[in-house]
């Protein structure tokens, strides 16, 4: 691991990982999921509810205009965390469904119509596939599903030859949550723009674990949620585009997105708070600052080298396991921490309750990627994912674990 | 140095044994009655066909995809259920069910549900719980249509 990155300093700040669970202590490989909290973003919980709390945007008192400062600082966090240049292009949302549908509703709606096609790949997450099922079906718009390749990357081959004129949106997501694999966003929003498109990146697994430059990447639309990088549950993020927001119509109407209001008629207030109708989710959005301060101290490049680093090795040891497939690409260059695995001996269920007996947690299931699991010719996988807090030893705990679940329903001896 | 998993006893000898060879996996000749049902959480499904004469179900084939509970599970409710009418077969699930959903039961149900007893194991485990339940609910489809 690298010398300045002190992954036993980063488990302090987690007071869940010292838990027993079934009389082990925990080891928590199920970030894909859902991430632990440091102690910094569940004290600034504790912090705005004794000492800030109060709506925003609507007060003259101390509190609110404290409350409001603490939640426009929030937004300028995340904007600058993702390379964004205003503020005012960062949408808080519940999360990355909430983004996506938002994108869907104010513009998909408008802008992809009878003829068109929105381009979707086979590894979405159903969030990024049933939404646009029912643009397209609604708008009488095709929806092309680009293939993926023997070790589940995206096929670009086919990638290129699905986008044409027709295309008014590609939607992808960078990092898949079920196999791993790192799309060449960069070169899809290209692909995308030379033919008039716009481009949704899904960066719920990528904005967590690596650098990103919404600029350099020259997405239209990003969205992330806030709990699967140490932030508080119920809180995302949509950016996009200014000009882009500004030509949408808001999603929600109701209080605080607009402007003038008469019996008969309304106008918006600017963006972003347009697509912000109700009370906002204040102290979770505080939050989610504070979780971006904690990963920007440590450095995003240092994240991602420990992901890769713990991955090359949770590949090398799951070589010693015949029996089971692993998906996704071997090449960790163009691999999130993520080890989705099968076996024809044990479901992932039952592999999944054994690994909790020695406190090991993992995610069993589709994954909400049943048309993937499909093309894999399985129903579930078993999927171990890591992040920033996790280390080699909780690895060979889990290779220990899968080894011994292995042997047990073979033989059904313990 | 971490200790071994323990062996969840919810992985009873009975069930481990059913998960591994489930009876009742023959397509049969005739088909009276089909259920299906689909936990969607996971993926897991049951089919089943039921053939139905002389007043008693004489026939079963289950299809189970999924974990050691649901095969095991739907495997030995197969079993329990060859020989019974329609309505003893509705009774034997309905014990079952609520059985396993915690309730309150008024008779001994051990003589009720037979085999299936050792399904009791997996209710320490209330996560697993739909698996052992996904073959009832398939089956509990096929017998409403005996008849239909």
């Amino acid at each position: 691991m690298s010398k300045d990155f002190d992954v036993n300093k980063i488990r302090q700040d987690f007071p869940i990982l010292d838990r027993t669970i079934n009389g082990n202590k925990l080891a928590y490989l199920d970030n894909a999921s859902s991430s632990q909290k440091p102690k910094a973003v569940i004290q600034s919980l504790v912090d705005y509810y004794e000492n800030y709390n109060s709506n925003v945007h609507r007060g003259v008192h101390t509190l609110s205009m404290e409350a409001t400062d603490l939640y426009e600082t929030a937004r300028t966090k995340v904007a600058n965390f993702i390379g964004a240049k205003e503020p005012n292009t960062i949408v808080w949302t519940r999360g990355t469904t909430e983004a996506i549908n938002l994108v869907a509703f104010s513009w998909g709606f408008e802008n992809i119509g009878a003829g068109d096609a929105i381009v979707v790949s086979q590894m979405e997450h159903h969030s990024n596939l049933v939404t646009w099922q029912l643009v397209a079906t609604r708008q009488k718009a095709e929806l092309r599903v680009v293939p993926l390749t023997d070790n589940q990357t995206l096929d670009m081959e086919a990638l290129a030859d699905s986008i044409d004129e027709k295309v008014k949106l590609v939607s992808i997501c960078h990092a898949s949550n079920s196999v791993g694999s790192i799309n060449p966003v960069k070169e899809i929003a290209r692909k995308a723009h030379a033919v008039g498109a716009k481009i949704l990146v899904d960066g719920a697994q990528s904005v967590p674990h690596m650098p990103i430059d919404v600029a350099d990447l020259d997405c239209d639309f990003l969205t992330f949620s806030g709990h699967k990088m140490l932030a508080p549950m119920g809180i995302g993020v949509l950016y996009a585009k200014q000009e882009i927001l500004e030509s949408m119509e808001p999603f929600m109407r109701g209080g605080d997105m607009v402007m003038e209001v008469w019996n008969d008629k309304a106008t918006w207030n600017s963006i972003p708070h347009k697509f912000e109708a109700g009370t906002p989710n204040v102290a979770d959005a505080i939050g989610l600052g504070y979780a971006i301060d904690y990963l920007t101290n440590i450095g995003m490049d240092k994240i991602r080298s420990h992901e890769i680093e713990l991955t090359d090795y949770a590949l090398e040891q799951f070589k010693q396991f015949e029996e089971l497939d692993v998906y996704g690409p071997k090449d960790t260059s163009i691999r999130g921490g993520i080890i989705p695995f099968h076996s024809e001996v044990v479901h992932p269920h039952d592999i999944g309750t054994m690994l909790d007996r020695a406190g090991i947690a993992i995610r069993t299931g589709h994954h909400c990627t049943m048309p993937l699991m499909r093309s894999l010719g399985v129903s579930a996988t078993a999927r171990a994912s890591f992040y920033i807090y996790n280390t080699v030893e909780e690895i060979d705990r889990l290779v220990d674990a899968i080894a011994h679940t292995l042997k047990y329903f073979s033989t059904g001896k313990k | 140095m971490e200790r071994e998993p323990s062996t969840p006893k919810l992985y009873h000898e009975e069930i481990l044994k059913h998960a591994k060879t489930p009876q009742y996996t023959s397509r049969i000749k005739k088909v009276d009655a089909s259920g299906y049902a689909v936990n969607q959480f996971c993926g897991d499904e049951v089919k089943v066909d039921l053939s139905y004469n002389n007043g008693a179900i004489s026939d079963i084939y289950i299809n189970s995809i999924g974990c050691s509970i649901n095969i095991a599970s739907a495997s030995l409710m197969a079993g329990e259920l060859k020989t019974l009418s329609q309505k003893e077969a509705s009774a034997l699930i309905k014990t079952y069910k609520s059985l396993m959903n915690h309730k309150t039961l008024e008779t001994d149900y051990g003589n009720q549900i037979g085999s299936l007893s050792v399904m009791e194991s997996v209710k320490a485990f209330p996560i697993r719980i739909k698996c052992a339940l996904l073959c009832a609910q398939a089956i509990e489809a096929a017998v409403s249509r005996i008849g239909v």
